[in-house]
């Protein structure tokens, strides 16, 4: 069962909107139910670090009077549940929800414009949920994980083409199908973490062996399913054509 | 004993008299320069490294004209002097120009905000003027007991503010959280860029950004192409939009540009020389701004495709952060 956390500090649209997703989950046999509504974010807060798990959260981004705001408390949630999801309600329409899915992996946002408009907001969002959390079930996609800074970049394995490094640093950069990026790390430790699917073709490549269209034997050249190209040494020749 | 003198106190003495020199002519900043120009870096270069040769040629030279050994070296040194002077006198005019340009691409820049806030202002005239008629007319459906009528009229106002001025509040109060006058400027001439080619921006400054370690004229450029890309893509389309976010964070920078995607993006030519996302020969193209961002060990560049846009970040690491 999910837990649903509201942190909201005006006490009429706690109310109500607690009201409203109880007779929603009702209505429509969600397995979810209200764990805390509160004005406080440390109160959530110390109920999330107590669950186990992942949870829905709606979240105030304006808390006045309150020692954090709904970024930093969408923040501290993170930090004990990454795949959670949180909805963020506001007042104002100019909300820099981009920052917000940035950082934080919001899924959406609702205006409390009117009463109807939030109410359909919140009603719009746990469907959104349940689709989601149907759509993960069907699902076997294994995922490639690292940190980037201050993000976490997740990348479909099957996606991924080659990883190449710099010479001189400890910047890998990503080649992949739709995603290309650099980060900190050291192809012998991806290797390690990869396994087998990943072969060291070269000192600066470790490329996805499903990946590969075709050789160029001569120029000592892999060309991949996406077009890009990189290179393998002459020893690794043997390994490659078994493995093609 | 004169001669330790000379060689213990008078040598190191001279050759610190000669750095300080070096040092009040500002010759690193001007040595800065050619690195900036590649041909005439190339130039001081070779200058520089065929110096002994060119030293000891001209002193030769001159010895076969029947000038004394010493009195060749002392003709060929102050030659040598004087091009430095010339150099020097060169590049502190190309510095000075240089310094006039930004100052009047920043009096340029402030004309447009200038312009922009003038604008507001009027609209905010226009709107204060409408406002008070539909105020009235409020007043009186209200008076009457029209209920319906009276919450269509909040409605409708509230979203002709939302139009008029609302948009253009937004962005320039976004735009207040750039403190780095060099990007605000930059994202100024964009956005009014944009005006023109009647592409949306939604631009986010969440945080305040004061700046980042990241060399201030090659940020400009990166963060240039990046947006000239994304501008260049969506152009003429219906209902065209650049996203712009900078979000400040505690440990890092983050620039992301992102616009909807109307080709396919051909991967192994995107970060050839000359291409920028709609086609070859457009713009500086990806592969200058890669060279440039390789340069430095804080900063990352991330590239996806994601649900039809295309996405385009600029990480960039404080350096107390781990």
């Amino acid at each position: 069962m999910l837990p649903v956390y509201i942190c909201e500090d005006e006490e009429e649209i706690r109310r109500i909107q607690m009201e409203y997703l109880e007779k929603q989950i009702l209505i429509e046999g969600y397995d979810m139910k209200i764990a805390v509504c509160s004005g406080c974010p440390e109160k959530i807060l110390d109920a999330v670090k107590d669950a186990s798990g992942r949870g829905i959260y709606f979240l105030d981004v304006e808390l006045k009077g309150e020692s954090m705001d709904g970024f930093s408390l969408g923040q501290q949630i993170r930090k004990y549940d990454p795949r959670g999801f949180i909805i963020y309600v506001t007042a104002y329409k100019n909300l820099a929800f981009e920052t917000f899915r940035y950082h934080l992996e919001a899924l959406d946002y609702i205006v409390k414009e009117s009463m109807e408009t939030m109410k359909e907001g919140l009603r719009h969002s746990l469907s959104v949920i349940t689709e989601r959390m149907q759509a993960e079930q069907g699902e076997h996609r294994e995922f490639f994980s690292v940190k980037v800074m201050d993000v976490v970049k997740h990348v479909p394995v099957d996606e991924i083409m080659f990883f190449e490094a710099a010479p001189g640093t400890h910047r890998i950069a990503l080649h992949g199908t739709n995603d290309w990026f650099d980060f900190i790390g050291s192809l012998r430790e991806l290797e390690g973490q990869l396994g087998s699917r990943f072969l060291r073709t070269h000192r600066a490549y470790l490329v996805n062996v499903e990946q590969i269209a075709e050789l160029d034997l001569k120029g000592r050249e892999i060309r991949m399913k996406n077009g890009e190209r990189c290179l393998f040494s002459k020893n690794m020749k043997g390994q490659l054509l078994e493995r093609i | 004993m004169l001669y330790l003198f000379g060689n213990t106190l008078m040598s190191p003495a001279l050759f610190l008299l000669f750095l300080f020199f070096l040092y009040k002519m500002k010759i690193g900043k001007v040595y800065c320069q050619w690195m900036e120009h590649k041909s005439s870096w190339g130039f001081g270069l070779i200058c520089l490294s065929t110096y002994p040769l060119l030293y000891i040629g001209g002193a030769e030279f001159l010895m076969g004209w029947g000038m004394s050994r010493n009195g060749s070296l002392i003709f060929v040194f102050l030659i040598m002097f004087v091009m430095l002077a010339l150099f020097n006198y060169m590049g502190l005019e190309e510095q000075q120009r240089k310094e006039f340009d930004a100052q009047q691409l920043i009096l340029k820049q402030q004309n447009a905000y200038i312009h922009t806030l003038e604008g507001m202002q009027e609209e905010m005239r226009r709107f204060r003027h409408d406002y008070k008629n539909m105020m009235s007319g409020m007043y009186l459906k209200a008076k009457e007991g029209d209920l319906t009528e009276a919450l269509e009229f909040i409605r409708e106002m509230t979203e002709d503010f939302d139009s008029q001025i609302g948009g253009q509040l937004r962005q320039m109060s976004q735009l207040g959280n750039v403190y780095m006058s060099e990007i605000k400027g930059l994202l100024l001439t964009k956005l009014s860029e944009m005006q023109k080619d009647q592409t949306a921006c939604e631009l986010e400054v969440m945080h305040p950004f004061y700046g980042a370690e990241f060399k201030t004229t090659d940020l400009c450029r990166c963060l240039g192409i990046l947006i000239d890309n994304a501008m260049d893509e969506v152009r003429g389309r219906e209902d065209a939009r650049v996203y712009i976010m900078i979000s400040s964070q505690e440990d890092c920078t983050t620039f992301r540009v992102k616009n909807l995607l109307y080709h396919k993006v051909d991967v192994p030519e995107i970060w050839k020389q000359g291409y920028s996302t709609r086609g070859t020969d457009r713009g500086t193209g990806l592969a200058s701004y890669k060279k440039t961002v390789d340069l430095y060990e804080n900063v990352l560049p991330v590239t996806a495709v994601k649900d039809g846009y295309f996405i385009q970040e600029l990480k960039i690491r404080k350096r107390n952060a781990e």
